[in-house]
């Protein structure tokens, strides 16, 4: 995924674990705008599944924030001491 | 050229060659089967008791203006692609006449109200157990630990949702058989529907919250012990004793890496969520797949799986780009394609 | 040297336990239709009846034995897990080495594939060739299932190879004047072998997973019984729901045992072999 000749270990030391949680909190991201702007453009604003979604929204921004921080501390820490 | 910008110009080419293969077998694999595809769907529905003549005559003319059949293949392909990319995935068969968006839009939110929250959740648990039982290494709490962590990351979270199901739902009856709401009521932002929610949404969250635990808690278990065995080697290091070099190398060509990796691969986590969802009839995106090829709506599961794809594949560039962007080191390091 | 490497390998307690439970489990399906010759898919009794000493597992809604189910199912499964993985290991080995040893284009472009079908995820990939399939022979799923799973094999067989190029009895190979073929046989493939076994190890347990995963949808083999197809009638006959344990308790149980004993060996093995790379 994009970290061709790394080796395994430093694969999983730098991303491993934590990228698979980013993948798919950026993917719930993206679907979440998707469908946010589907049921915004069409008949059915307000639906319930559109409401369910904002909330979904909020929770996944929220998640990302935070994991994006922990990611970036954790990066540059390891930058300064390795 | 600065090597950010060729980093990303890399990752863009993959993003759209990888598009481009999955869209080529979304759109050959219907083409190939050898007969006419129409033939075999109207059949389809024909046994299914749809026996209303103008209907069949209706999804018939539909079919034929969106797959194109007749036309030639390149034709074909061109309307596909820019059709998809208005938005347009075209009109299911099962559920005609309704468009193939709209439904995928409507059942999407029910997956990921599951698979967000829970995946957030194992990881947090799941990190938390990992780095308890990595420093507890050598004790009882690591060796009672691990084997429940192995054995859960092979456990398929569609198991575990029969056995909380049977235990909870039916033997005990604490809670909902299925689906994701009581049928008698409205979806709404009332206080009593989201309380009647979140109680139809306990087990399968907890079926997937246990499921991928287990995966979390390995990585982190194993990065952990990394960490622990690198302080002690830059100790020994620093105290010149000769089995520092011994302990670099412990894990030049293990596997650990690639266990850890599988448990939590991607495709398990979704494709487990996914089925689950059938064990309790929950209506999302894995219940929707499933009906869709028992009933062969071709343009059902092939628009679910054009947007799940390519969003997905638009995830991991974003990831790459977020990472490249964060930790300069991979920029440079970047060789190999 | 192999006894000796066998008393090594049993001091791994962990492998004694996995070892026992997946030979166990093995042997049921193997041995077991022999023992308990009864048609897992004609009707012997009747419908939903509970475990009992004439029907040891019970039966399903249509009156099949469900032991019987189990044990042909355990077979099958651990046919398509063993084929599965094969065709993964043969594909991936293949892709790495060639990959690894001659790099520039070929390496750049194998790694390009590789790279693809690993970020397509293997679910989707599986149920997406697998719907256009009328027959689904047990071979044909395994194949499906190890076409979407070598990558990763490949990757790890790569950087391995890639290390193991600068050795020096490589170049003294090639000094020799030995042709890549048989550099690549006699000299790297041998070197990476416990690798590969514990690859392969890895690549059944996950087959027989992903095995099961298709057959819940529906889009696993048309004729005949595996711990998926199994699970697959509970879910569809609503056994959960209706209370009947001993339909989907037991091969959900196998399925899991199998899988995860596999995993332990590796890791076992892992235990065993990594030191001595180093060592050795």
């Amino acid at each position: 995924m994009g970290v061709g000749c790394l080796k395994g270990w430093m694969v999983i030391r730098a991303y491993g674990v934590e990228r698979t949680v980013l993948v798919i909190l950026v993917w719930g991201l993206i679907l979440e705008v998707a469908t946010l702007l589907y049921f915004y453009t069409s008949a059915q604003t307000w639906r319930f599944e559109f409401q369910y979604t904002l909330v979904l929204f909020a929770i996944t921004v929220a998640a990302l924030a935070a994991f994006v921080v922990r990611i970036v501390r954790r990066i540059r820490s390891s930058i300064d001491t390795g | 050229m600065n090597p950010f910008i060729k980093f990303l110009v890399r990752r863009a080419g993959f993003l759209v060659l990888t598009f481009i293969t999955f869209i080529l077998i979304i759109f050959i694999l219907p083409r190939s089967i050898p007969g006419n595809p129409l033939a075999t769907l109207l059949s389809q529905l024909f046994q299914q008791a749809q026996t209303n003549p103008d209907l069949i005559k209706a999804v018939h003319r539909k079919l034929m203006e969106e797959f194109g059949i007749g036309k030639p293949i390149h034709i074909q392909f061109f309307e596909f692609i820019t059709r998809a990319f208005i938005g347009d995935l075209g009109t299911s068969i099962a559920f005609y006449p309704r468009k193939v968006a709209e439904i995928v839009f409507t059942y999407l939110p029910w997956t990921l109200g599951l698979l967000i929250p829970a995946t957030i959740t194992s990881w947090v648990i799941g990190n938390l157990l990992g780095a308890l039982a990595a420093y507890k290494r050598k004790t009882v709490v690591d060796n009672v630990l691990l084997p429940i962590f192995l054995t859960l990351s092979q456990t398929p979270y569609y198991w575990l949702a029969m056995l909380l199901l049977f235990g909870l739902a039916v033997t005990l009856r604490i809670f909902p058989i299925g689906g994701a709401y009581s049928p008698i009521r409205l979806p709404a932002l009332t206080f009593e529907f989201i309380v009647d929610l979140l109680h139809h949404y306990t087990l399968p969250f907890l079926s997937i919250v246990m499921g991928a635990m287990g995966g979390w808690a390995i990585g982190m278990r194993v990065m952990a012990i990394y960490e622990l065995r690198a302080d002690y080697i830059s100790y020994a290091d620093s105290l010149g004793l000769p089995d520092s070099k011994l302990l670099r190398y412990v894990f030049r060509n293990s596997i650990l890496p690639q266990i850890t990796g599988l448990a939590l691969n991607l495709g398990t986590i979704l494709g487990g969520s996914l089925i689950t969802e059938l064990v309790f009839s929950y209506p999302g995106t894995g219940y929707l797949i499933f009906r869709a090829l028992s009933t062969l709506d071709y343009p059902l599961i092939q628009g679910t799986f054009l947007l799940l794809t390519s969003t997905l594949l638009l995830a991991n560039f974003i990831v790459d780009i977020m990472y490249a962007y964060i930790d300069p080191r991979i920029r440079t390091g970047y060789t190999g394609g | 040297m192999i006894p000796s490497l066998i008393r090594d390998l049993f001091k791994i307690k962990k492998l004694d336990i996995s070892i026992a439970i997946f030979v166990a489990i093995t042997l049921a399906g193997i041995i077991g239709p022999i023992l308990y010759p009864v048609d897992p898919t004609t009707i012997v009794g009747p419908a939903e009846h509970r475990p009992s000493t004439r029907y040891p597992l019970g039966t399903d809604s249509w009156g099949r034995d469900l032991l019987a189910q189990l044990l042909h199912g355990i077979r099958n499964s651990l046919g398509v897990g063993i084929t599965a993985a094969s065709i993964a290991l043969a594909i991936g080995v293949t892709v790495g080495v060639v990959s690894g040893f001659k790099s520039g284009l070929i390496d750049s472009f194998l790694m390009l594939i590789t790279e693809i079908i690993l970020i397509l995820p293997s679910i989707l990939l599986m149920i997406l060739i697998a719907a256009y399939l009328k027959e689904r022979s047990p071979f044909l799923v395994s194949l499906v299932i190890g076409v979407t799973s070598w990558p990763w094999v490949a990757r790890a067989v790569r950087s391995q190879i890639l290390s193991l190029k600068t050795r020096e009895f490589i170049d003294m190979s090639r000094m020799a004047g030995l042709s890549d073929l048989r550099i690549m046989f006699e000299d790297l493939i041998p070197n990476m072998a416990s690798y590969i076994f514990m690859a392969f190890v890895l690549l059944m347990s996950g087959a027989m997973i992903a095995e099961a995963g298709l057959s819940m949808i529906g889009l696993g083999v048309t004729r005949g019984v595996s711990l998926g197809i199994i699970l697959y009638w509970a879910q569809l006959l609503e056994a959960v729901r209706r209370g009947l344990w001993w339909w989907f308790i037991p091969p959900g149980a196998c399925l899991v045992l199998l899988a995860t004993s596999l995993l332990l060996l590796s890791t076992a093995l892992d235990e065993y072999f990594s030191p001595r790379l180093r060592g050795g």
